[in-house]
């Protein structure tokens, strides 16, 4: 694995071309691919064109940005003009937008150079990666085990070595539960901080576009190349740049520990937690004792709450404009059931037809309404949280990465996302940080969260952590690129 | 919690097709995820505050050029003289809406 | 047994924006199939609505003028259903708190007047268009009207006849167009409307079984309208020729006939709830205050002051006030002209009638009210005669022409000098013996040959008057 600023550098000094790298990069991925999963789609032409972009440039004497020629993954659910982008579903299987989200568009713009688009859970419906219509993404720490979901491809993309950082979206964790899997950085900016243009939507109030990357440095440098402001999202409002102030200081930092999120874990990630809190505590951090009963509701709220909107959401996929179309049908009515019935995955029809059930009339009060109501108090309660303390510290997940096919039911599956909905519930930033280990040696994670745009507040308490302890928890999978 | 026929008009309004569905094992992981979603019933909110809400900065009234309808029309199944195509409009969607 | 009919009226109207209301596409009618729209109005995966400001500003403005109570934190709902002309499968609308509520429509029939109470108004976006052919059963769908921004104005069942519908929807058309919300125009469809009604008998206070009729495309297919299903629900009151049931019905103006539409197996469940990608629109006192000073003054206020203040006749004043464009056009001219009698009478007169001949209405008018005030001025002087006046009228509202230069470079200065004139006179009494013997014998008219000639060698410069005084004095000799 490779970090941003070591790839860059060796650029800089011209050690090896943007297209060399970018070779490499791209046979490392065709290579791997077959085990990982990572990739929906291996876009050399494209990156190709970015790279020989920046050898020109670099040639010339130009001063390129930071994230320039350096090899990334873009998850598949933002739409990338003339490239196929299909959210791992068979009903965008071969869709290919005609407009640029408005992320990509700034990272071409900077010369990114993307090897290809991320494996996912289909529509970001799912927390292992396995609704992928392709086929789940598997850890590159073990591959019988899955990347996390629902970026799962970028997560196992750059775990793998195959690409330097990854793009992915997180609406209930999937940022920071793929990066606590496979034992990489995630953060999942403010709502609002990240423009949604062009970003698939899956949940509206929730879905926000975030960096997931080998180190904390380096999500701090993603962060900053993705969070202007955009016209064309009136929910987005940009974020002050993070990299000029970032430290790793934490004397006096309040570091706030609510019990409600550290109940029933598992022997290993409740030890690798107490690490984490002593190591605070040595470096000078206050720990302080929070409250946080509404944790309870949060599944529950978020579930209702995210099905209703993807319900809405999905509802333009008919096969009339693009997308999958039932090729023999009787009438248009049964034409857009079929096409719908073919075009999703059993999991998206699960939540397309719960999301309609707590949105229909007879129920919209008891369940929607009610949900919106508790939306609001959890933002409440986290407002009174930050006033006594400056971040908190929890697990990302309660458990590692679990086996393929584990099989687990619906709500089973969703009883993982406990500790990262809260934060997608009340907009807030949140960052999943390396940890510690399990006994199989699966990577364990924990999560800082902020409150609004405090990203320079939870990244530098996470570098903290990650320097003081001497990258012990890196772990190189062995795979894919390394310089 | 939830029976055939609920999650037959369930599924017209969301425009699935139950065909080749296992309707019973739908109906029950609906059903469980249901029962773990009502617990909110028993959870006391905050009032709500509307003096909470900022005002935002709405879009100037400026036309931008539109897309050539070629690159709009290209990813669409059926198209006609630069027309979407909607076949066989006999049936329950026809004069529904108008 | 007598009955009254009761009649609510919902009224869509397209708002007079450059840009659609949630996307920047141009929301002008009349573009080809399609050429009007982008991934956001076509319903793309991972666009996102953004809200243009000047809708609010029009939706305020309506609720201004009708006496709303302007709601300051208004915000956008999702409206569910499947339907090919919508192409997110769902319309942004107004549902839980619409921008006006609780306002009222004076109107004024033979019954006096009365106040139509209105319900309220909100915004929404249009959907497509559909073009349907039978033939293959086929719709083809445009995207152009898609997100096009209208707003709904719903009216309490207040109207008891077709007189008062009519009434109300001239008043409503008026009153907007006037402060420039929208260009109201039924043939364009900018201006729709759906009719419920409900029979009771007299003296009753409950409502009977209300019926909802759509696709009147006109005035005067919604009297029909009216008229028929009135007679229908009475008929099925007393007669029992069939049941009457709360549905919405297609009012075919071809066949002067109601029909139930098919399908309504189920109520339409629209799911309503708040679009989150919309952030709520507070209208704070600026904003509210702002558009509150760009009301126009009403039509009949004006009227009135154009009578009382400017001495215009009642009949000019209601002619004037009854399009903005024409008023806007005076309330310029004449205080540089100084006589708004002689402007009034330019505009109805003369503008108007050259409107007309192009088939152009009132409000089609497009002239620099300076170089209006000019002409007047320079025929009020004497510079140039009537006629003289009309052609330069023609050549500004035809090219934006400056009026000075045409008539220099036209010579369409005015002959006042009466030598000069009597010199044409007398050339043209030499050049015309017959007419002048045709005159001598009896033959009064014969004088207008010689006058055409006079004018013809003036150039039509020649003050007409002066021109008959002189000639006439010369033959009379």
């Amino acid at each position: 694995m490779n970090s941003i600023s070591k790839t860059r550098e060796r650029l800089l000094k011209r050690e090896l071309s943007c297209a060399e790298l970018t070779e490499m990069y791209l046979a490392a991925a065709r290579r791997e691919n077959g085990d990982l999963s990572a990739y929906t789609l291996i876009t050399d032409e494209e990156a190709r064109r970015a790279a020989a972009e920046v050898d020109a440039r670099l040639a010339r004497g130009e001063k390129l940005p930071p994230l320039a020629g350096i090899p990334f993954v873009l998850k598949d659910n933002i739409s990338t003009k003339d490239i196929k982008t299909t959210c791992a579903s068979r009903m965008l299987e071969d869709y290919v937008p005609i407009y640029d989200a408005f992320v990509w568009s700034g990272l071409k713009e900077q010369g990114a150079v993307m090897c290809g688009k991320g494996n996912m859970d289909e529509f970001a419906m799912g927390s292992t990666c396995e609704t992928s219509y392709f086929g789940g993404a598997k850890n590159p720490h073990d591959l019988t085990r899955v990347a996390g979901g629902s970026s799962g491809g970028a997560a196992s993309a750059v775990a793998g070595g195959v690409a330097v950082y990854g793009i992915g979206s997180d609406t209930g964790g999937s940022i920071r539960q793929p990066a606590s899997f496979c034992g990489l950085v995630g953060l999942k900016p403010t709502y609002g901080a990240v423009s949604r243009n062009g970003l698939i939507a899956y949940a509206s109030s929730f879905d926000q576009i975030g960096p997931i990357t080998t180190c904390v440095e380096d999500a701090a440098t993603v962060f900053d190349a993705i969070c202007r402001k955009d016209p064309a999202d009136m929910t987005s409002r940009g974020a002050e740049r993070v990299s000029g102030r970032l430290h790793s200081d934490v004397r006096g930092l309040r570091v706030g520990v609510a019990k409600e999120f550290f109940e029933n874990l598992p022997a290993e990630i409740a030890s690798a937690m107490e690490r984490a809190l002593d190591f605070y505590k040595r470096a000078g951090a206050e720990l302080v004792e929070i409250a946080f009963p509404m944790l309870r509701y949060c599944l529950p709220v978020y579930y209702i709450l995210a099905c209703a909107e993807a319900s809405s959401n999905l509802g333009r996929y008919d096969g009339l404009r693009y997308g999958h179309r039932a090729e023999t049908f009787d009438d248009l009515d049964d034409l857009i059931c079929r096409t719908r019935s073919e075009g999703f995955g059993q999991e998206v029809r699960r939540r397309i037809i719960l999301g309609t059930y707590v949105l229909s009339a007879g129920y919209y009060d008891a369940y929607y309404n009610k949900a919106q109501a508790l939306r609001r108090t959890i933002k409440n309660r986290f407002r009174e949280i930050f006033t006594k303390c400056d971040l908190l510290l929890t697990p990302t997940v309660p458990v590692t990465a679990l086996k393929c096919g584990a099989g687990l039911s619906p709500v089973e599956t969703y009883q993982t996302d406990i500790c990262t909905v809260s934060v997608n519930i009340a907009g807030l930033p949140a960052v999943s940080v390396p940890c510690g280990f399990d006994g199989a040696g699966l990577p364990v994670g924990m999560q800082l969260i902020g409150d609004k745009f405090t990203e320079a507040r939870i990244l530098s308490a996470a570098l903290a952590f990650e320097s003081g302890t001497g990258g012990a928890y890196l772990k190189d999978s062995g795979r894919g690129v390394s310089l | 919690m939830v029976d055939h026929e609920e999650l037959r008009k369930l599924a017209a309004l969301a425009k699935l097709s139950l065909d080749g569905v296992d309707e019973e094992a739908l109906i029950r992981d609906i059903s469980e995820i249901l029962e773990f979603a009502r617990t909110v019933e028993g959870a006391e909110a905050d009032p709500a505050d509307e003096t909470a809400m900022e005002p935002w900065p709405l879009r100037e009234d400026i036309v931008a050029p539109s897309f050539d309808s070629e690159s709009v029309l290209k990813n669409a199944g059926e198209t006609r003289d630069g027309y979407y195509v909607a076949r066989k409009m006999g049936g329950p969607l026809s004069e529904q809406h108008q | 047994m007598n009955y009254e009919t009761v009649i609510g009226l919902e009224v869509h109207v397209e708002l007079a924006t450059e840009s659609k209301i949630f996307c920047s596409c141009s929301a002008k009618y009349g573009a080809e199939q399609n050429d009007s729209v982008c991934p956001a109005c076509c319903g793309m995966p991972g666009m996102l609505p953004v809200t243009n400001k000047h809708v609010v500003d029009l939706g305020i403005m309506a609720g201004l003028l009708t006496n709303c109570r302007i709601n300051r934190v208004t915000t956008f709902d999702k409206k569910s259903y499947y339907y090919p002309d919508l192409p997110c499968s769902y319309q942004i609308t107004q549902w839980f708190s619409p921008i006006c509520v609780d306002g009222g429509v004076e109107i004024e029939t033979s019954q006096g007047k009365k106040i139509i109470g209105l319900k309220q108004i909100h915004m929404e976006e249009d959907a497509g268009k559909l073009v349907h052919d039978d033939w293959t059963d086929t719709s083809l769908v445009d995207f152009n009207r898609t997100s096009v921004p209208l707003c709904e104005i719903v009216s309490k069942p207040d109207l008891r006849s077709v007189e008062e519908v009519i009434a109300y929807l001239e008043r409503l058309r008026t009153l907007l167009r006037f402060a420039r919300v929208s260009n109201c125009r039924w043939e364009e469809g900018s201006m729709r409307c759906d009719v419920n009604l409900s029979i009771r008998p007299e003296g009753s206070t409950e409502l009977g079984v209300r019926t909802e009729m759509k696709n009147m495309n006109s005035l005067s297919a919604i009297a029909r309208a009216i008229e028929y299903e009135q007679a229908r629900h009475i008929d099925a009151l007393e007669r029992g020729t069939e049941v009457l049931v709360q549905e919405t019905r297609r009012w075919d103006d071809v066949k002067g006939q109601s029909f139930a539409m098919r399908n309504k197996e189920t109520a339409a469940d629209y799911r309503y709830f708040p679009d989150p990608n919309l952030v709520p629109i507070i209208i704070d006192d600026e904003w509210f205050d702002r558009v509150k000073s760009e009301m126009p003054e009403l039509p009949e206020v004006k009227a009135a002051r154009y009578v009382g203040e400017l001495g215009l006749t009642e009949k000019d004043a209601e002619t004037l006030t009854a399009s903005r464009a024409m008023c806007d056009v005076f309330e310029a001219a004449y205080p540089l002209c100084g006589s708004a009698k002689d402007t009034a009478s330019w505009l109805i007169g003369d503008c108007m009638g050259m409107l007309r001949k192009k088939k152009l209405t009132a409000d089609d008018i497009a002239i620099d009210p300076v170089k209006l005030a000019e002409i007047i001025k320079m025929v009020t002087a004497g510079e140039i005669n009537r006629n003289a006046g009309r052609r330069v009228l023609a050549a500004v509202m035809d090219e934006d022409a400056d009026p000075r230069a045409y008539c220099e470079k036209h010579g369409l200065a005015a002959q006042n000098d009466e030598g000069a004139i009597l010199e044409v006179v007398k050339k043209a009494i030499a050049a015309n013996e017959k007419s002048v013997q045709d005159y001598k014998n009896g033959r009064t008219k014969a004088m207008q040959a010689i006058f055409g000639s006079i004018m013809k060698e003036l150039r039509g410069n020649g003050d007409p008057q002066t021109i008959q005084r002189l000639l006439k004095e010369e033959l009379d000799k």
